[in-house]
């Protein structure tokens, strides 16, 4: 093909889509409401590290609206892979990093989700915690490091 | 200064830019010249998974130049 004819290949093209993300009209997948669907709320840790001691969730199912309450205990197969780079749904007995989504649950009305997480009632166990990587074995964190040792192991046997 | 968050390829997918934005503008209004530290301070509180956070830095200090510059030519200090 003759070069004169590559109208793409070798330019420089404007990004597209651009003006509407910096004034705020950008759509993502949280604006779209469709007739009868479902909304999820996630209710995350409030520690960076500690040891899940119990999950009651009877209360948050008797909301009327709520059609399921999902945690570790619904997927056990997926709840034991290193959560760096595929967290499932929340580790059976442990969060390891704050705001990892500990569990999930969906109610019919998008407003009053998050109250519904909240109905939720997690005990903690806290543990020390690592505020910088490298620094997870100094600070009495040997489990996370060991945790994050296996990630970085798991993620690249995955890309091999 | 949101030509310039386009202009740098600060903006990727975008969720987070009007954050960005808000922020960007707050510190404008307070300094015409920020510093690197002033830029890290000023946008501490927003978080990007996509750019990296450099092209959005190149962004800051391309709109305060380009405002510093339309300052001037608008017999401004």
């Amino acid at each position: 093909m003759a070069k004169a004819e590559l109208k793409i290949i070798g330019s420089s093209p404007a990004r597209m889509g651009g003006v509407e993300r910096v004034i705020g009209k950008g759509v993502y997948g949280i604006d779209l409401m469709l007739k009868d669907q479902l909304h999820g709320a996630i209710l995350r840790s409030q520690y960076a590290h500690a040891k899940i001691v119990s999950i009651d969730t009877s209360e948050a199912k008797k909301i009327p609206g709520v059609h399921a309450v999902v945690t570790a205990a619904d997927a056990p197969e997926r709840a034991l892979r290193p959560q760096l780079y595929r967290p499932p749904y929340s580790r059976a007995r442990q969060s390891s990093l704050h705001g990892r989504p500990g569990r999930r649950r969906r109610r019919g009305i998008a407003g009053h989700r998050q109250a519904g997480a909240q109905k939720i009632k997690v005990v903690y166990e806290p543990l020390p915690v690592a505020h910088r990587s490298g620094r997870s074995d100094q600070a009495g964190c040997t489990d996370l490091a060991r945790r994050h040792a296996a990630a970085e192991n798991y993620s690249r046997r995955r890309r091999s | 200064m949101q030509q310039a968050f386009i202009d740098t390829g600060a903006v990727q997918c975008g969720y987070c830019t009007p954050g960005y934005i808000i922020s960007v503008k707050a510190l404008l209004d307070r300094t015409t010249k920020p510093t690197a530290e002033d830029i890290e301070e000023a946008v501490s509180g927003n978080i990007c998974r996509c750019t990296g956070y450099n092209k959005i830095v190149d962004a800051i200090h391309l709109a305060a130049d380009q405002n510093r510059r339309e300052g001037l030519s608008h017999g401004q200090s």
